[in-house]
């Protein structure tokens, strides 16, 4: 046994001194390289979720908001449908009242000019019997001269 | 003693290769090895570039961020899912991936132009023969037991603490029905026998590869030891790897109740 310890130098104290040199290098590395990697990959990773979730949350607000969209779209195809609807019925109402009121007015100046003209001949009748009457007059007096 | 390279210390027709650690000097009792040197190398190259990547750690990544950030972001997954368990992974992803790269960095470490080849002349009697300064730190075997009883007193602890003393005892020595006493010292041994093949699967697979480069740049220093620096960069790799995994997984194994 001796023999063999001697044959491969094995001493103690460079056991020793090799775990010592573990243990600082434990120590050391640590705090240099395990912990402040794993800490910025943890890091990454939850702001990499983060960045997801957010992403997931915009989508949803977006899809809301174009739902919102189509809704007011919606909504003012029917006001301006109602709209039309209404101005169609407005229209032809005041077609009506307006071809109403010509055929009135037609009607009633017909009737004024009826009137007039028999206003007109009952002049003429008037006049054409009065002047009748002046020949007749005067037809006489040329009958009574000539006797 | 005095300075010079190893290719030198080659050319004079000898291949020197030891199983025991080359010792520089002593600094109060305690020998200064060529791979304890290369240990502390290693240690402050990846201490420098964990703190050059702590340094300029930003939210969007750099190249050498992102290689960080997959390893130990991909590591702790892997931990996590293996151990099912977020409490258990966030208390042992730390020593397993230290494990890991700290292995990592020593195998590529040795692998690295003058490791092995930079050092001091000494001379035994009449023979002169070259003290590197740096030497890969696994192919002295006082590193690997070291890991390995770290990794070993890891598991334990693991089991003790997820299962108490007693229950995680009764893995070993139960009484309950021959078969169990029998299965519960197969147990026992197979777990004192860990500690030797987790430290002697590093040790040889590194020492292997360390002398392979050596015999190979003896004989044939131009082209041929380039595929296998290559080889020996992935099983520098693959040993750190296994080291790492088979520690996860006999975690694993602790921390589940025994049936």
């Amino acid at each position: 046994m001796d023999q063999l310890i001697n044959a491969f130098g094995i001493d103690l104290k460079l056991i020793v001194v090799q775990i010592l040199n573990f243990v600082l290098m434990l120590v050391v590395l640590s705090y240099f390289l395990y912990k402040p990697i794993l800490k910025l990959l943890k890091d990454r990773a939850e702001k990499v979720a983060k960045g997801i979730q957010d992403a997931e949350m915009a989508a949803v607000v977006k899809a809301e908001a174009a739902d919102e969209k189509q809704k007011i779209i919606t909504a003012a195809n029917t006001e301006a449908e109602h709209i039309t609807a209404r101005a169609k019925v407005h229209a032809d109402e005041a077609q009506k009242a307006s071809a109403a009121a010509a055929s009135e007015k037609a009607a009633e100046t017909l009737a004024q000019a009826e009137a007039r003209a028999k206003e007109m001949k009952a002049q003429a009748l008037k006049d054409s019997e009065s002047e009748i009457a002046k020949a007749a007059v005067l037809a006489a007096e040329k009958i009574l001269k000539q006797s | 003693m005095t300075f010079g390279v190893a290719t030198a210390y080659a050319s004079e027709g000898e291949i020197a290769v030891h199983l025991a650690p080359s010792v520089l000097g002593y600094v109060g009792g305690l020998p200064i090895t060529s791979t304890m040197m290369a240990t502390w190398l290693s240690m402050l190259i990846l201490i420098t570039l964990a703190v050059v990547v702590r340094r300029r750690l930003s939210v969007v990544p750099g190249k050498l961020q992102s290689i960080f950030e997959l390893l130990v972001g991909g590591l702790y997954q892997y931990v996590e899912e293996t151990l099912e368990s977020k409490k258990l992974a966030a208390r042992y992803f730390p020593i397993l991936i230290t494990i890991f790269l700290f292995l990592l960095a020593m195998n590529w470490t040795g692998l690295l132009p003058g490791v092995a080849s930079i050092g001091f002349w000494q001379s035994h009697g009449e023979s002169q023969h070259l003290v590197p300064l740096f030497y890969p730190p696994a192919t002295d075997l006082n590193l690997p037991l070291a890991f390995a009883f770290v990794a070993m007193f890891v598991i334990e602890m693991a089991g003790i603490t997820a299962l108490g003393f007693f229950k995680y005892g009764s893995k070993f020595i139960n009484f309950s029905s021959p078969l169990n006493f029998v299965v519960g010292i197969i147990e026992l041994i197979s777990e004192i026998g860990r500690t030797i093949s987790f430290s002697f699967r590093l040790f040889g697979n590194i020492f292997a590869g360390k002398t392979l480069l050596t015999v190979a740049i003896f004989f044939v220093p131009w082209i041929l030891p380039v595929p296998l620096m290559a080889y020996e960069l992935f099983v520098g790799f693959i040993q750190a790897a296994v080291f790492a995994f088979l520690t996860l997984t006999f975690l694993k194994l602790a921390v589940a109740s025994p049936h």
